[in-house]
This record gives C-alpha cells, structure tokens and sequence, in this order.
C-alpha cells in the first residue's frame, strides 16, 4: 500500500469506499419526481378558483385570496350547509368548541357519493395530517392588497392571524388532501371543473384577529 | 424565492444517495420523503441560486438524518415505492462488503473529520459546500480535511483493521 502516499491512489480508495446506493434508473427517477410532487401537503393554490372554500365568518377569506369585497360579503352571510353529508366537532387551539359541518357537493352525482363515503367514514377527521397542513398554511400566509399586491403575515407582522385561524386554514387543506386521495383513487379529478363542496362551522368564544373584526365590521355597514 | 419544486426534481437523486449511504437502503426514502415534506413546508426559504437552494435541501437532510438516528423514521406510503425498486433492481456497485476495511477506517476517525471524509468522498461535495453544510469555516474544513487524509493514509498503510483498533481505544 505504499502507493498510498499519493493522493490519486488515497482518493481512489475513499471513493470506492461509499456504501452502495440504489441504481439510478428511469422508474426511480420517476418515483422521485412523484414523491416531490406528492410531498407537497397541497397541490392547490391559495388563488385556485375551485378549492374547497371553508366559510363560517370571513376568517380567511381575504388572506385566501378569494379577497373581492362580494366574497367576503358572501362569507358572513352564507347560511349552515343546505346539504348536509356529515357534521363533526373539533377543538382549536384557543379551547373554543366548533362544531362544523360539510356538504353541498357540487360536480355531479359520483362526486357527491365519493366524499359523502369518505367523510362518513369512521375516523376520517381523526386521521388527517392536520399538523402538516396547518404548519404548511402558517408558513404560506399572505394578505392580498386591494391592489393584488401580497404581504407575507405572520404573528410579528400586521394582519396579525390568530392560531385558531391556522387551525381552521388547515383542517380545510388536510380535508381536502383526503378527498383527493379518495377521489383519485375512483378515478374523479379532484380539480374538476365543476366539482366544489362547502365547509361551515361554528365556534363560540373563537379569538378573531383584530383585522377580521374590523373588516367584517366594514362588511357589515 | 427560488422553486422548490425545481430544487427538488435536480436534487433528489443526489439526496437519496446521500441518505443511503448514512441510514441504508431501507430507511432512505422514508428520510427523504420527510425532506422533501419540509422543504414543501418551508417554500418561501428555497434559494433562489441553484447551488445554494441544494445545499439548503442537504442541510434539511442532515437535520433530518439526525432524527432518525434518534430512531424516528416514520414509514412513509410514498418511500413504498422506491423501497420496492431498490429491492427489485438491487444496489449499484460497489457491492455492500466492499471498501469495508476503507469504511472502518474513516469511521474510525473523530466524526467531524470522517463527515468531511464522506462528504467530499461519497457525496462529491466541495469543500466550501462542506464548510457551509457543516456551518464550520472554510480553513477549518481545509485542515480538518487535510488531517483526515493524514490519518487514513497512515492507517492504510500499516494493517488497517489494527491501527482502526488502536484509534478506536483512543478515541473511545
């Protein structure tokens, strides 16, 4: 091994040293390409015109992107889901008890059967990843101006949004997630034009961020 | 803001050979499955420069390989299917037992200079990308580099598995 004494024949050795790895083949490109795309806790845009639109008070609604004056009007004055599939409970992290309920499935008839199914499943709230998708919609927060232009929120920035507020972001996100999964795998695009569902809720003694009271005050004449 | 997405499709090969060479076959697509979740999670702190947004996504790794050394690797339904391919289509060379001898010895040195070793070895990272990844500086990579080096070159050149032996009783 005198030959070690040059740095070729050391470096050559260090790197024939690696452990083995898995052969770089076109299926495990295409697995990588899929686990970074499927990684995401959302593939929607928070500007998506047919994402889920959790409603119950304007939280949300203009930070959502959905930020037209109409929207939001619509927001407070939108009544409990006419069409109800299931209702559930949950609580935020403020302690308030909300009790929420999801329908008014729109998109056709196997698009209603599909998440009706799902939702009523034992256990579906229960195992949604909220943790995922509440830290990823905390990480994703933007006020859109009247303008569009967008500023980023957080606790230390104005627009201040409460954790509750998160909570509820992020229920929506992770309901959605596992619709898509159940829609997928029975073959409905989960972005279907026409396809749209409706999330209320009810949460007595939520805490609002102060610029949600003002703007729904504004709403509100 | 760079494009995680982009960062992620030029760098996830690499990042999967990079956590199979510390955690194993088995384990890796779980790891880098939680990788890939938090760079999602974080979006707004991609780099926007190619190299810098990689070695970001290295020290997601890093950190994450530091959880599952905790023994916190959650199974992952995505990582199912690269774990099948690597069962199906097997390892590429080197085989797992070789370099074995080369491998003690590195592992044998103190673990911030056999990280430089592996880093610059196993993973053909540079040595400045070495000093940003393992937040030393520069000159510091350079010199613990260059006594890795000393070291496994004395090492190899007596009986390797004894001098491994020695270093270990001291170093132990």
């Amino acid at each position: 091994m005198s030959d070690l004494n040059e740095d070729s024949a050391l470096d050559r050795e260090l790197a024939a040293s690696a452990p083995a790895t898995t052969a770089n083949t076109v299926e495990r490109s295409a697995a990588l390409a899929e686990m970074a795309r499927e990684s995401a806790p959302t593939n929607v845009s928070p500007l998506r015109r047919h994402r889920p639109l959790i409603i119950g008070s304007a939280v949300g609604v203009a930070i959502l992107g959905f930020g037209s004056a109409a929207v939001a009007t619509g927001a407070v004055s939108v009544p409990w889901v006419q069409d109800v599939a299931t209702e559930f409970t949950y609580t935020l992290p403020s302690g308030a008890e909300c009790r929420a309920a999801i329908g008014d499935v729109t998109g056709g008839e196997r698009y209603e059967d599909v998440l009706r199914d799902t939702v009523t499943e034992p256990g579906f709230f229960d195992g949604l990843d909220l943790e995922t998708h509440i830290a990823f919609v905390a990480d994703n927060n933007y006020f859109v101006h009247e303008d569009g232009t967008e500023t980023k929120i957080g606790p230390d920035t104005p627009y201040y949004y409460s954790a509750d507020e998160d909570y509820h972001r992020g229920l929506s996100e992770a309901t959605f997630a596992g619709l898509r999964e159940a829609l997928t795998a029975n073959s409905l695009d989960p972005y279907g034009n026409d396809f749209g569902y409706l999330i209320t809720y009810d949460c007595p003694g939520e805490v609002q961020p102060e610029y949600i009271v003002d703007l729904l005050e504004r709403v509100n004449g | 803001m760079g494009d995680v997405l982009k960062a992620l499709d030029a760098n996830s090969a690499d990042l999967l050979q990079y956590l199979e060479r510390r955690i194993g076959i088995t384990d890796a697509p779980d790891v880098l499955s939680d990788v890939m979740t938090i760079a999602w999670r974080r979006t707004g702190d991609v780099p926007d420069d190619p190299e810098q947004a990689r070695m970001w996504l290295f020290g997601i790794a890093k950190r994450s390989l530091a959880n599952a050394h905790r023994g916190e690797v959650r199974r992952a339904n995505l990582a199912d299917r690269l774990r099948w391919l690597a069962y199906d289509q097997g390892p590429v060379a080197p085989a797992a037992d070789d370099g074995l001898t080369t491998r003690d010895c590195i592992a044998a040195l103190p673990e911030p200079l056999a990280e430089i070793v592996r880093l610059v070895h196993w993973d053909g990272l540079t040595l400045a990308e070495v000093a940003q990844l393992e937040e030393v500086a520069p000159s510091t990579v350079r010199s613990r580099y260059a006594r890795a080096k000393e070291m496994l070159r004395a090492m190899l050149e007596e009986e390797p598995l004894a001098s491994v032996a020695r270093l270990k009783q001291r170093t132990g």
